[in-house]
């Protein structure tokens, strides 16, 4: 591995000032930015560590609702009471990601900003309109792992497994920079929703998120109302052990709520999380039963533009589609 | 003097009466009826210890003084030719010792694929060396690349190969009494050409005769070996002598190579040592570039050198298992004989031609067999031997044959089909087995009925491994009772090493805990390569053979001194006996201690040839159950039977280790490896261990390993090895599994969410009609 | 040690900062160790910048705290294997993939590949040296042995890791909590299913 030099900020403010350009990239868990400094396509000559930052490492109460530390490890994330009482369709997911030592190191900070693994962007010598070149080469080469939806520009899939779940709860993004002081000096707080912190390629395909230069990932905030009524997640990856997901179905359904109320958010067959609107509008209307599956299996598919390797993914989501429903409706769980 | 016996061979309840004429000095195999003391025992393995506290040093862990690191600057490009080498910048950077360039080496500038070695840096620090190797100014003609088999096929396609190789070629039949230097011989291939037209007339007309023809089309992926040490060695020079710590699978090969020309190493003297090797399955029989890499490098720097490969250099570099494609038609008749088949296989070995077989002609009674194999060049890289190689892609192939032909006469059982077609006479006993293990008649969910839906799934092997000559054991005997075992050769994870000390600690009558190992040196006696299945087979009748001999010196030592009958002596239970099995009252210590040397020495060679025999082939059933998701169409195996044979049994624990590792990457091949290259530039995109998919502990089925201890005869402890064959038959049970749970086959390995979806979704759609019977492969 | 380090421009000062940092550990978090100012920096706020050549390093691993000298970037697993001499954790895949260079830290399994070794300062690093000699196997490892859960030996230690925080954290796993403990170690002569009878036969036991 190229050799760099590691800042050690012991607080935001100096974390934020020391990234002066993109080319100055965060640490946290590491194991996203390492792999890529050991591929060659980051190759910064600082990377800033994240983690001798104080107030980042704990999961809290807030009263709203829970905040999560941007440095909690996901393993933390799974097995708190708060989120698990709360919020179970995360502790699913977490549970599905990575490996138990990848959970213990990433942390809920460093996952939803990581990059896509597009085996095209994860080697040298491909420039592509991601990595601030043009074109997508994937779209035209090995694609079975790729998005059908929203894949024109750049056809990478979101890669975190906890963003659709996200997503789905109305998390929020607590993001602060030195830009930014109150008139006391201190640090101001910036929130963004989940749906708008994930980027599509149409809105920049160089960024996957709304973070400027500088700022920073300081926890994720999750509402105390939240659709815990009922709720299902889905996915399907080829391995048990250690694998990608290549669809992912999260419904959140309230039991006489209206249509607004539900949320149905599609993951790893698109670059951001995919909420479904119109899907959601089903389930709102009309009894959880055959029909019902139905007629989300007809619709889901829409908007899709397949690519020459994954097609698949268009049965596959009707069919988690109709697991997550007949999940929500406490038929014996499915592998 | 060859001296005559009679044995009893068979197993279960089987046994027969067989003479055999002894070759000179061997000794009889042990008899269905002889107590054995430790042969049989499911005993821990001698490295055990070592290995699970991390103190076991592989070639990865050595540190000799003043180590320092190589690397090798490897082609991006699909297809160039290297046109220059600059290695001026790089020499000058920081900590650089030794450089060299790979026209310059091996005469060769032609960097037929991604990952084709170009030039290699040795520094101090392995960051040095990387940041020297990005410094390596290259001239390259770009070509054209073909990366997969259709690529390379298709009409127009740009050539692979230099010269007039054609991406295309047959290897068998194979046309003979070409000269050498000659490209071809127009008069033998025509007559090659006009025999293939006969034979193929011949079995059309057969499989027109037949009450049923099927013909399907089948595919397989490549496989790496992705073993969890990478290819290379530590190498150092001391005094013009050359040491290896190599991870390898051929001790002595790797010593031939080093003291060869190639690549100028020409090492006056080499040693080479291999005590742990990280995993092999055929990838580590040679040195490779990398070793003659090491070698010079450390030559030039005058100092150690590790060059071990990097993962993507172990995954585009160091070795596959070729894919194939093969177009098959079966005739059977309705009493369920099998009348004739046709074979046309294609597969890619990389940029040469040979190797790439897809092979099962042997396993069942098939009739007339009209057979032709091409050999497809891509700009990939070359195929190595893969733990049974071509048997798992052509098993693949036939099995499912066998499971559709079944079905065309009326839906016949598929193990009682296979029985009709075979006459092994241990596999008849496996299918019942099998059969009985795996649930075979119990009802399921199958057919694609619900949402989640399980099948089951049959399919055969056999192999050939009760070893050969070519191998010495040397049995040290010392004064204080110490028991040593040498041989050079190496244990890449089977277990040989213990099996070794368990015949000869069989034989001395003492126990396993008594005996020491040196292995993995080719400064000890000459042993064989670990391939083919047949390491064991070798090196055990030399073990025992060396260990009897010791025995007979230390017995004739102790008679002399007792004034006993050395004829009326042996050792039993670390104590010397009479014959009658009474105790003389002398531990093996004190037995030792009589010796007026130091130590009873004895090297022994393994017996030439082996004897004729009960059966020349180790036969094998696998069975499989598996759950496909039918909504997302991924597939899980549940379990796998294997019913396996390997001669008489040493050690069951080991062996059954080997059937379950062999079973574990059956299903991966099944299910989830394959190598995905880049059509753009024909680089390889999952050279990593993230998406090249290794079936993980989750995954991994129940697997109910069923040894049958087979008295064959073939050599003094009728041992045959379990490495290649509990592989063979792995991926084609699981494919017949799926089809039996969903109802419709998938002709494509892997079997992944997406190829299970395709299929079910084609079938929903049937636009595409049956061919007629007897067209055309 | 090679002593480049010394040519680093914070030199002395970032010797004592870690120095400092390593001794300091075992009972304040690195988070809490204050700043220090060196001759590049004129503000007292200014963070710490380390590298790229050779700084002290101290590491408490399997109960001995060592200072070793070496660049910021160095990866837990190099730095095991490289400057501790440590070579029982082994470097596979080198991207998190493989689990063949797990390691605990503070007890939980990681991945040392994938992280920095300055990651690691302040906390118990346990390798497999750590957990079991030749002479004093642990109950697991015994149960390794009597159950042939190895072949090569490559992802062994590897396995030996993952297992023993298993079961620490569960002294009686489930086959499936077995599975799920494992996961993320891969073995590729196919030793799973003799691993998950080593581990039910530990725990049996009792033993860790």
């Amino acid at each position: 591995m190229r050799q760099f030099k590691v800042a050690l900020p012991n607080s935001i403010e100096q974390a934020s000032a020391l990234q002066k350009s993109v080319d100055v990239p965060f640490i946290a868990g590491g194991t996203d930015l390492l792999a890529r400094i050991k591929e060659y396509i980051d190759t910064p000559d600082l990377v800033v560590d994240l983690k001798r930052i104080e107030g980042l490492g704990e999961i809290t109460s807030t009263g709203q609702g829970i905040r999560i530390g941007a440095l909690v490890t996901m393993d933390d994330v799974a097995t708190n009471r708060l989120v698990a009482e709360g919020f179970p369709a995360l502790v699913e997911t977490i549970g599905n990601a990575a490996t138990p030592q990848i959970r213990n190191m990433a942390t809920i900070g460093g996952n939803i900003c990581q990059k896509p693994r597009c085996w095209y962007l994860r080697h040298e010598g491909y420039s592509c309109a991601k990595n601030g070149g043009s074109g997508c080469w994937a779209r035209e080469g090995e694609n079975e792992f790729h998005a059908i939806f929203g894949n024109q520009v750049c056809a990478v899939t979101h890669p975190s497994n906890m963003a659709p779940v996200l997503v789905a709860y109305g998390a929020s993004i607590e993001i602060q920079s030195s830009e930014s002081k109150s008139s006391d000096g201190t640090l101001e707080k910036r929130q963004v929703e989940a749906e708008q912190f994930f980027l599509t390629p149409e809105q920049d395909p160089t960024r996957e998120v709304a973070l400027k230069p500088g700022e920073i990932v300081t926890a994720v905030l999750l509402p105390a109302k939240n659709r815990t009524d009922q709720w299902s997640y889905a996915e399907a990856r080829e391995k048990q052990s250690f694998d990608w997901a290549q669809a992912s179905v999260t419904v959140l359904y309230q039991r006489g709520g209206r249509s607004g109320d539900h949320r149905v958010i599609l993951g790893a067959v698109s670059p951001a999380p995919l909420r479904r609107a119109d899907l959601e509008e089903i389930i709102g209307s009309r009894a959880l039963d055959a029909d019902c599956i139905q007629a989300l299996q007809e619709k889901i598919g829409e908007g899709a533009h397949p690519l020459s390797q994954n097609g698949y993914k268009v049965p596959m989501l009707r069919g988690l589609m109709a697991k997550a429903i007949r999940n929500l409706n406490g038929e014996k769980k499915e592998g | 003097m060859a001296e005559e016996i009679t044995i009893q061979v068979g197993f279960g309840d089987q046994f027969h009466d067989l003479t055999v004429r002894l070759q000179d000095g061997d000794i009889p195999p042990w008899q269905p009826d002889q107590p054995l003391d430790v042969v049989g025992q499911r005993k821990p393995r001698l490295d055990a210890v070592a290995k699970v506290t991390g103190t076991a040093k592989f070639s990865q862990d050595q540190r000799p003084d003043r180590l320092i690191h190589g690397r090798i600057l490897r082609s991006p490009h699909g297809n160039a030719e290297i046109l220059a080498v600059d290695l001026t910048a790089a020499r000058k950077m920081p900590g650089v010792r030794a450089a060299l360039t790979v026209p310059d080496t091996f005469e060769d500038s032609s960097a037929r694929y991604a990952g084709a070695e170009v030039a290699a840096i040795a520094a101090d620090t392995e960051q040095q060396a990387d940041a020297a190797m990005r410094a390596i100014q290259v001239d390259y003609q770009l070509k054209e690349h073909c990366v997969t088999i259709d690529a390379s096929m298709a009409e127009g396609a740009p050539q692979v190969g230099r010269g007039d190789q054609e991406n295309v070629q047959r290897v068998s039949p194979r046309t003979r009494g070409r000269r050498r230097g000659q490209n071809s011989n127009p008069d033998a291939d025509r007559q090659v050409v006009e025999q293939m037209a006969r034979r193929e007339k011949e079995v059309d007309a057969i499989l027109a005769g037949s009450d049923s023809v099927v013909e399907g089309t089948f595919r397989t992926q490549v496989q790496t070996h992705a073993p969890l040490e990478t290819h290379g060695a530590v190498c150092s020079w001391e005094d013009g002598r050359l040491v290896c710590w190599a991870s390898t699978q051929a001790t002595f090969g790797f010593r031939g190579e080093m003291t060869s020309d190639w690549g100028q190493v020409k090492a006056g003297e080499c040693r080479v040592l291999s005590e742990y090797v990280g995993g092999g399955f055929g990838s580590k029989f040679s040195a490779g570039r990398e070793g003659v890499i090491g070698a010079l490098l450390a030559k030039e720097a005058a100092v150690p050198v590790k060059m071990m490969l990097d993962r993507a250099g172990e995954q585009t570099s160091a070795g596959n298992r070729p894919d194939s494609l093969q177009k098959m038609r079966m005739g059977v008749n309705k009493d369920g004989i099998i009348q004739a088949l046709q074979i046309r296989s294609w597969g890619t070995p990389g940029s040469g031609i040979g190797g790439a077989g897809a092979h099962n002609d042997g396993i069942y009674k098939l009739g007339e067999i009209d057979k032709v194999e091409y050999g497809v060049r891509t700009n990939c890289g070359g195929a190595k031997a893969h733990r049974a190689p071509g048997w798992p892609q052509g098993s693949v192939a036939l099995e499912q044959m066998m499971d559709m032909a079944a079905h065309s006469i009326g839906g016949l059982d598929p193990i009682e089909f296979r029985k009709r077609n075979d006459d092994h006479p241990i596999r008849g006993a496996e299918y019942d087995i099998a059969r009985q293990r795996i649930g075979w008649d119990l009802p399921r969910v199958r057919g694609g009925a619900a949402p989640i839906c399980r099948g089951v799934g049959i399919a055969s092997n056999l192999w050939f491994s009760a070893g050969g000559g070519g191998a010495s054991v040397l049995v040290r005997i010392s004064k204080d009772g110490a028991v040593e075992v040498r041989n050079g050769a190496q244990d890449i994870g089977t277990g040989t090493r213990t099996v070794m000390a368990m015949v000869a600690a069989e034989e001395l009558g003492i126990t396993l805990e008594m005996v020491s190992t040196r292995i993995g040196d080719t400064n000890d006696p000459q042993g064989p390569m670990s391939g083919g299945s047949t390491t064991i087979g070798t090196l055990t009748p030399a073990a025992r053979l060396a260990a009897h001999h010791a025995k007979k010196e230390l017995l004739a030592v102790v008679a002399e001194r007792k004034g006993w009958d050395p004829a009326d002596l042996d050792l039993r239970k670390a104590k010397v006996i009479r014959n009658d099995g009474s105790d003389t009252g002398l531990s093996f210590k004190d037995a030792c201690s009589l010796m007026d040397d130091d130590a009873i020495e004895v090297l022994k060679a393994r017996p030439r040839r082996n004897y004729a025999g009960f059966s020349d082939t180790n036969a094998g059933v696998q069975a499989a159950e598996v759950e496909v998701d039918m909504e997302t169409g991924v597939v899980r195996v549940k379990k796998m039977v294997a019913v396996a044979d390997a001669g008489k049994l040493i050690n069951p624990m080991t062996a059954e280790s080997q059937v379950r590792g062999g079973v574990i990457q059956g299903v991966s091949f099944a299910l989830h490896e394959r190598r995905i290259m880049d059509r753009h530039k024909g680089r390889m995109l999952n050279d990593d261990l993230e998406n090249y998919k290794i079936l993980g502990s989750v995954d991994c089925p129940e697997i109910d390993v069923v040894l049958i201890d087979v008295y064959n005869g073939k050599s003094n402890t009728q041992v045959m090895g379990l490495g290649e064959p509990p592989i063979v038959a792995t991926a084609a049970a699981v494919a017949n599994a799926v089809a039996d749970a969903i109802g419709v086959r998938v002709f494509e390995l892997p079997i992944t969410p997406r190829r299970v979806l395709e299929a079910i979704a084609l079938q929903e759609t049937p636009v595409v009609q049956p061919k007629k019977k007897g067209a055309r492969l | 040690m090679d002593k480049r380090a010394e040519e680093s421009p914070e030199g002395v000062s970032r010797r004592h900062f870690l120095k400092g940092a390593g001794a300091a550990a075992a009972v304040v978090t690195v988070a809490k160790i204050p700043s220090v100012v060196d001759a590049g920096h004129e503000v007292s706020d200014d963070p710490v910048i380390l590298g790229p050549g050779s700084i002290p390093i101290t590491l408490k691993v399997n109960g001995v705290s060592r200072e070793i000298e070496a660049p910021p970037s160095t990866t837990l697993l190099d730095m095991l294997r490289e400057y501790h001499r440590l070579t029982g954790t082994k470097r596979v895949c080198d991207r998190g993939s493989c689990g063949a260079c797990t390691v605990l830290l503070d007890g939980r399994i990681v991945d040392s590949c994938s992280m920095l070794a300055i990651d690691a300062v302040g906390r118990e690093i346990t390798t497999v040296e750590g957990i079991g000699t030749p002479q004093n196997l642990t109950d697991l490892q015994q149960a390794f042995v009597e159950k042939d859960a190895l072949q090569c030996g490559f992802c062994t230690p590897g396995m030996v890791v993952s297992c023993t925080a298993l079961l620490n954290q569960n002294p009686t796993p489930d086959r499936d909590q077995i599975r799920q403990g494992i996961a993320g170690n891969i073995c590729r002569c196919g030793t799973y299913q003799n691993i998950i009878e080593a581990v039910e036969h530990a725990s049996r036991k009792g033993g860790k």
